[in-house]
């Protein structure tokens, strides 16, 4: 299986992850964060890294939308679109 | 009246309803498919009040015709399994993807395992896949909104999800 590596990513795919990466890392509460039990901080420091809602989710052995919310009060971005003028 | 038709998957659905002008997009369309997956997936107050009342209005369908799916989605979840450039997609998004293209109508997703599957494979899939900005841009411009900037900001305090514009 082909895992998504950032050295195969296109330039401009590379630049919106790391953009996003930064992004999902500067909001989130660290504080919080370190204080979760070590397998729901793995997900959530996975989203924070690599955006896969869907991989973290399941990470976190939660359903979906428990998630998202779980990220909300962690004040992580869930989605994040660049904009390109 | 709108003539457009739109797939929708959980986490579009999940965060649009969080939205306070949530009830624009029927504005946008003229009614959407879901699959029963999604329905699954929903479980706070907010969305799955929100969910009945567009199904029970008729704006949402549930898809009749999903075991004609099974091609698109293999061929969908194939290609994300073995190119590195997109990130694996998942039934439930990929079923949502699969309506679209054989439906021809538009994908309202955040998934960017289904953004990049268009970039790369737009030849065979041919959809529209639009996210929350691409939605509020449309409404913006048929004039439901009457300022993009100030809307997005609202969709931002809303959802928290967030817009930067490239350097």
């Amino acid at each position: 299986m082909a895992y998504l590596r950032d050295d195969l990513l296109p330039k401009e795919q590379l630049e919106e992850l790391l953009i996003e990466r930064e992004i999902r890392s500067k909001y989130a509460d660290w504080e919080k964060i370190r204080k979760l039990p070590p397998l729901l901080r793995n997900a959530v420091e996975y989203f924070i890294k690599m955006g896969d809602l869907r991989m973290a989710q399941k990470l976190a052995r939660m359903d979906l939308e428990d998630f998202i919310e779980l990220l909300e009060e962690l004040n992580i971005p869930v989605f994040i679109t660049i904009i390109r003028d | 009246m709108t003539e457009l038709i739109a797939s929708i998957d959980t986490c579009f659905l999940i965060e649009w309803c969080r939205y306070r002008n949530r009830d624009l997009l029927v504005k946008a369309f003229k009614y959407a498919y879901v699959t029963e997956d999604v329905l699954v997936e929903v479980k706070s107050e907010k969305t799955l009040e929100f969910t009945s009342n567009l199904l029970s209005s008729g704006f949402l369908v549930i898809y009749p015709f999903r075991r004609e799916l099974e091609s698109i989605v293999r061929s969908i979840i194939d290609i994300s399994i073995n190119d590195s450039r997109i990130r694996v997609i998942d039934p439930p998004e990929a079923y949502a993807f699969a309506i679209g293209v054989r439906e021809k109508c538009i994908v309202l997703t955040e998934n960017k395992g289904i953004v990049r599957l268009v970039e790369f494979y737009g030849e065979k899939f041919p959809v529209k896949v639009w996210g929350a900005y691409e939605l509020l841009k449309f409404l913006y411009e048929r004039g439901y909104i009457r300022n993009l900037e100030d809307e997005l900001r609202n969709y931002t305090m809303d959802t928290h999800h967030m817009f930067p514009r490239s350097k």
